[in-house]
């Protein structure tokens, strides 16, 4: 409380260091009983800046991974699935390779490295990945057009109230706050007069725009029944995440001050002006398979013409997922109303969400310049597959990946400016390394029609990207955590803005 | 009926995608568009069985689709229930390589303590002793050939019986 809100500052001419030389992801792998493993860093160029192995027999490597002088947590853990990469997600539950054990706030079970890390990575033990980093995942919102995504928003479930909480961005940092039941602020439902439900991490802020989008659960029941609520002129969140916490503004007080107060409760709640609850139509279709995570859970982008993105699964009993598109309110053209939707619900296979654990269900990344978000998640049991849908965020434009892989994690992470990269979980073992594959997604969104399916899992390519270990592995991805606002002006200029005006001329 | 599927050439190989028609596609190393006519009310995707060229094949051809169902959901507990048992081997025999090499100090003074004796007791012992280590990591991998649900194996230890009894080494706790 008390304190003045302020930014972290951000650098404000060009910057010497060249922005793809920052780390971009980490290849993990451990064959903890003979072999060993460890850590390979990549920069976004995707040439190497880090490496760090352990020996699992043989003492030549930096640190032993299993038994006596172990490290404390390989020690306790060297056989754990969570650790070690001697297979791939398929029927087994916890592997490291799963689909959706990476998102926005990096690797449930590893430290994601940062521009400042002297090592390559690290890992956690696996309940602080399971129930503690795992919560974070399913509450962290999208931040469509952030430049600097250094900050993380997060929408936690309590019946009629949104939990919002505003941190770094920081899966451990959130978990603290949020197991203890601090630092929360309570954002009442304003659908179905005040009786919807909230959601977890159904939400997204667009800084551009200035506002906040929260998704509510229409009639509180377990249905695809949803109803956007938009909030405007909603102040600088970035800064509050700097600060660590959504009372950062608040008065300073010597009677004692509830949680739900300050001026930054107050433009959410008592303030009416600043959201109108009919400005989008309520997407009420029963027509779906559908579990706790496609009821109280799902991935939206606000975009920059307002249009809204809403990805679910579909994992009751099936698998497959929905997105559903919103026209913007200001549309000359059935504003508010949907304007897409595209199912695939018909699969005959189990498909976890957050009701089997939290650990899992839908994530989401974003590009480094924030113009490209892609909401995922995997489509077999635990974490094998990928359904995606990318959102261009200009425009609302959706291209989405029908991947149903019962086999192996399918591992997304931003590199580059606005490219998408891919891992897949197959064999490291016979020199082919980690299979990865680098998407373009300008030219992709450029030549590809809207609502259409595309390959990602084209042009995947090996021999190049060395893993630790000379056995049978299956190779885990980390994405780090860089400075993404160097991919954006100043430091790069715009060589070509996408057409941002819907409908096309053309 | 779906006419065409994309398969992945990778094991597991499998088939990623049905189509009703042949969608634009440019078969890679990985994967391929093959025509095949599933059949969703009668088949189980994870009854479709690719061969190294792509073919696809059902092996539960015959079968009802819950009968194939049942099948699959067997053989996805076999799978998991076979990793764990593999796992569990190769940890047994690395920590019985751990515990005869922790003892192989005793070899160079047995043969010396042999030499001064004029005899082979010593060695002859520390054969006994070896052997024994050796026997009892034999034992405890057949008992997880034996295993035969994965609960058992989660609590069948990878740690061979009376594996904390002193090794004269006190270098290595073996607990």
């Amino acid at each position: 409380m008390a304190r003045t809100l302020t930014q972290t500052a951000t650098v404000s001419t060009k910057k010497t260091k060249n922005p793809w030389q920052q780390p971009c992801f980490a290849i993990y792998t451990m064959e903890y009983g003979t072999y060993g493993g460890g850590y390979i860093l990549f920069d976004h160029n995707i040439n190497q800046i880090g490496f760090k192995m352990g020996d699992g027999n043989y003492a030549y490597n930096s640190y032993r991974t299993h038994s006596s002088y172990a490290p404390e947590f390989h020690n306790n853990y060297a056989s754990s699935d969570y650790i070690n990469t001697q297979s791939y997600p398929s029927s087994s539950s916890n592997y490291g390779n799963n689909t959706c054990w990476v998102g926005y706030l990096g690797h449930m079970f590893h430290h994601s490295v940062t521009p400042s890390s002297t090592e390559p990575g690290w890992i956690k033990v696996d309940d602080g990945g399971y129930y503690m980093t795992a919560r974070g995942f399913r509450d962290v919102i999208t931040l469509p057009s952030e430049k600097t995504q250094d900050y993380a928003i997060f929408l936690d479930h309590s019946s009629s109230n949104n939990r919002i909480r505003i941190n770094s961005r920081s899966a451990g940092k959130y978990f603290h706050q949020q197991n203890w039941g601090w630092g929360n602020m309570n954002v009442s439902c304003k659908q179905n007069s005040g009786n919807a439900q909230s959601m977890y991490g159904c939400g997204s802020y667009n800084p551009k725009l200035k506002k906040l989008l929260i998704m509510e659960n229409f009639d509180a029941s377990q249905t695809f029944r949803v109803k956007p609520t938009v909030y405007d002129s909603v102040p600088d969140l970035r800064s509050y995440g700097n600060a660590d916490s959504v009372h950062a503004n608040k008065p300073e007080s010597y009677q004692g001050a509830s949680n739900d107060s300050g001026p930054l409760y107050n433009h959410f709640t008592n303030a009416a002006g600043n959201y109108d609850v009919d400005r989008y139509n309520e997407y009420n279709v029963n027509n779906r398979n559908g579990s706790a995570e496609s009821s109280w859970r799902g991935q939206c982008v606000l975009c920059d013409n307002e249009r809204i993105v809403l990805f679910r699964t579909t994992n009751g009993g099936n698998s497959g997922y929905v997105i559903t598109r919103w026209n913007g309110p200001n549309e000359a053209s059935q504003p508010g109303e949907h304007n897409g939707e595209w199912i695939y619900n018909t699969l005959g296979w189990t498909q976890y969400g957050y009701e089997q654990g939290e650990r899992y269900g839908s994530r989401f990344q974003q590009s480094s310049d924030g113009r490209y978000v892609w909401l995922y998640s995997h489509a077999y049991y635990y974490g094998a597959g990928n359904y995606m849908c990318v959102v261009r965020v200009s425009d609302g434009k959706v291209i989405h990946w029908n991947y149903q892989d019962s086999g192996h994690g399918w591992m997304p992470f931003p590199v580059g400016k606005s490219d998408l990269g891919i891992i897949a979980s197959y064999n490291t073992d016979s020199n082919n390394g980690a299979w990865y594959t680098v998407q373009n997604l300008d030219k992709i969104f450029a030549e590809q029609d809207d609502g259409s399916q595309y390959q990602f899992e084209s042009g995947l390519q090996r021999y190049t990207l060395d893993a630790c270990g000379n056995s049978t592995n299956y190779a885990v991805m980390v994405p780090a955590m860089y400075d993404t606002s160097l991919f954006s002006e100043p430091h790069i200029t715009e060589v070509n803005e996408p057409n941002t005006i819907w409908p096309p001329s053309s | 009926m779906s006419k065409f599927a994309k398969v992945s050439l990778m094991e597991p190989r499998s088939v990623v995608q049905v189509f009703d028609e042949k969608p634009e596609y440019t078969d890679t190393e990985t994967h391929k568009i093959v025509a095949y006519d599933f059949d969703d009310s009668t088949e189980e995707r994870l009854s479709l069985a690719v061969a190294a060229d792509g073919t696809i094949t059902n092996k539960h051809t015959g079968k009802t689709k819950t009968e194939a169902k049942s099948l699959n959901d067997a053989d996805a507990e076999a799978w998991v229930l076979n990793l764990e048992k593999a796992k569990l081997k190769k940890r047994i025999g690395t920590r019985t390589a751990e515990k005869l090499e922790a003892i192989e100090w005793k070899t160079q003074r047995a043969k010396e303590q042999d030499y001064l004796a004029g005899n082979t007791a010593k060695s002859d012992a520390l054969a006994v002793e070896k052997k024994s280590i050796r026997d009892d990591g034999n034992n405890h991998e057949a008992g997880v050939d034996a295993l035969t649900n994965f609960a058992d194996a989660q609590a069948y230890s990878n740690k061979p019986p009376n594996w904390g009894e002193p090794t004269q080494w006190k270098g290595i706790a073996w607990e």
